[in-house]
């Protein structure tokens, strides 16, 4: 009877998973909102902001076959911006225990060096729980580096 | 009274070899667990869920290193109730632990928080962590529900409160399994509440363990009589043995109180003393449970003070 209910709960699960193909996906529909425009809304952080993160910009656009529509600004602007889905990803230097975490999902460092948890390097943050779109940008940052 | 009849050693020898593979497979679930535990609240309160099932092991271990011990000039009685008093701190801390956990789980479903579980490299390819969160959950239920299931009978025929707890707590753990197994599945399926929700009920669960166990432990620290295993009502053999005395002894005043597995009773105002009669004689129930009768004191009706002409003996 146990075991039965169990089979039962675990084949529901992966007969679920097994039927949507994009998975995960995203509670506020981020990558479907990014596909369906065109366009990748890009925060950039600083008007300094340097050739890597730029180019990392331009990868994110690249990876989801869109252009990049840059903004730049402050973090302390642009930063709340991506947690209320105005932008779609904001790329800047982030320290990987920046004060932000929680609030944005910050990506790994856009180099392959293991960088310390207080440097600041370049990665991108993205809204809270959009974990396919934080898959797509991941996915962006691996494959270049 | 000390040390454990020799009629339940085998069953406690059993017991121990249980409690052991529990300590090292909940170990290894714990530590499995930890390594892909991300932000996930579902996937919290199922790792310290887990981590919660070593308690009732190790009471169970400290507890029975304690019945085994002599009585000494400080504590006549023995050591059978330090089996409770571990027992009641567990209880209360899985009490604790539960009650904040679901108010935990309550704040993030209020504040709508997004859960964000983001991929992980492994051997050089990214999936999503949330694969590797559903296959550990999936190993988590295993070992628990085998155990559990192994132990139930042991704790009938010991009549261990611990060992029972421990017993139904494991076998309920494929729920939690499932629970927080389901909770990530949704947030896969971009359901950014299934998280906490899973996560509410699995500490649900946790309190209700730790109340359940709570009642338990503290009938038998306020002296309370013998309760059965699972509930709050007195134990059958208790309520045979209770008759048995009022039959024998001629006295309706008879108290009775348990101390871990073993049940103390006292007669007052018996119309003649217990004379050669051995507790083996004087229990009910089967003969084969008659150790857990383990002590009876016999106070006379001679006169108006009742502590006249004790009579008590013990095996």
């Amino acid at each position: 009877m146990l075991s039965a209910r169990i089979s039962l709960t675990a084949a529901m699960v992966f007969a679920a998973l097994a039927g949507g193909c994009d998975f995960p996906r995203d509670p506020d529909s981020t990558t479907e909102h990014v596909l369906e425009r065109g366009s990748v809304r890009v925060g950039l952080v600083g008007c300094n902001a340097g050739e890597d993160a730029r180019a990392l910009a331009g990868r994110i656009a690249a990876a989801t076959s869109a252009h990049a529509e840059i903004v730049g600004g402050l973090a302390e602007d642009l930063l709340p911006r991506v947690e209320n889905g105005e932008l779609d990803v904001v790329v800047g230097r982030f320290a990987a225990n920046s004060p932000w975490q929680g609030r944005v999902a910050f990506t790994q460092a856009s180099t392959r060096e293991d960088p310390r948890n207080d440097e600041p390097v370049v990665r991108a943050a993205v809204r809270n729980g959009e974990n396919r779109w934080l898959m797509t940008v991941e996915r962006a940052i691996r494959e270049a580096s | 009274m000390s040390g454990i009849p020799s009629r339940i050693e085998k069953d406690i020898r059993q017991a121990v070899r249980l409690e052991w593979w529990t300590i090292g497979w909940q170990l290894s679930i714990v530590v499995i667990l930890a390594f892909v535990l991300g932000s996930s609240q579902a996937m919290k309160t199922a790792w310290i869920e887990d981590a919660l099932g070593l308690v009732p092991a190790c009471v169970f271990l400290i507890s029975l290193h304690f019945e085994r011990k002599e009585p000494t000039r400080k504590f006549p009685y023995g050591f059978l109730r330090v089996n409770s008093l571990a027992f009641l701190i567990a209880a209360t801390a899985l009490a604790f632990v539960g009650a904040y956990l679901i108010i935990d789980a309550g704040i993030k479903l209020w504040s709508a928080e997004h859960p964000t579980i983001g991929p992980i490299s492994v051997f050089g390819k990214s999936i999503w962590l949330g694969w590797l969160m559903m296959a550990a959950l999936a190993y988590s239920v295993v070992p628990p529900l085998i155990l559990g299931r192994m132990k139930l009978p042991i704790a009938r025929r010991l009549n261990d409160k611990v060992l029972h707890t421990d017993a139904l707590m494991q076998k309920a753990d494929w729920m939690t399994g499932a629970a927080a197994i389901l909770g990530i599945a949704g947030v896969g399926f971009g359901l950014w509440w299934a998280d906490s929700a899973a996560a509410a009920i699995i500490a649900i669960d946790i309190l209700h363990d730790g109340i359940r166990a709570l009642r338990i432990a503290t009938a038998e620290l306020v002296d309370g009589a013998p309760r059965a295993l699972n509930s709050d009502r007195i134990d059958g053999e208790a309520v045979n043995l209770h008759e048995s005395l009022n039959t024998e002894f001629g006295s309706s005043d008879i108290r009775m109180r348990e101390t871990g597995r073993y049940i103390i009773a006292q007669v007052r105002g018996a119309k003649h003393p217990r004379g050669d009669k051995s507790l083996n004689e004087l229990w009910p129930n089967d003969p084969e449970r008659s150790w857990r009768f383990a002590d009876l004191s016999v106070v006379l009706h001679e006169g108006p003070s009742m502590d006249k002409g004790q009579n008590s003996g013990s095996e």
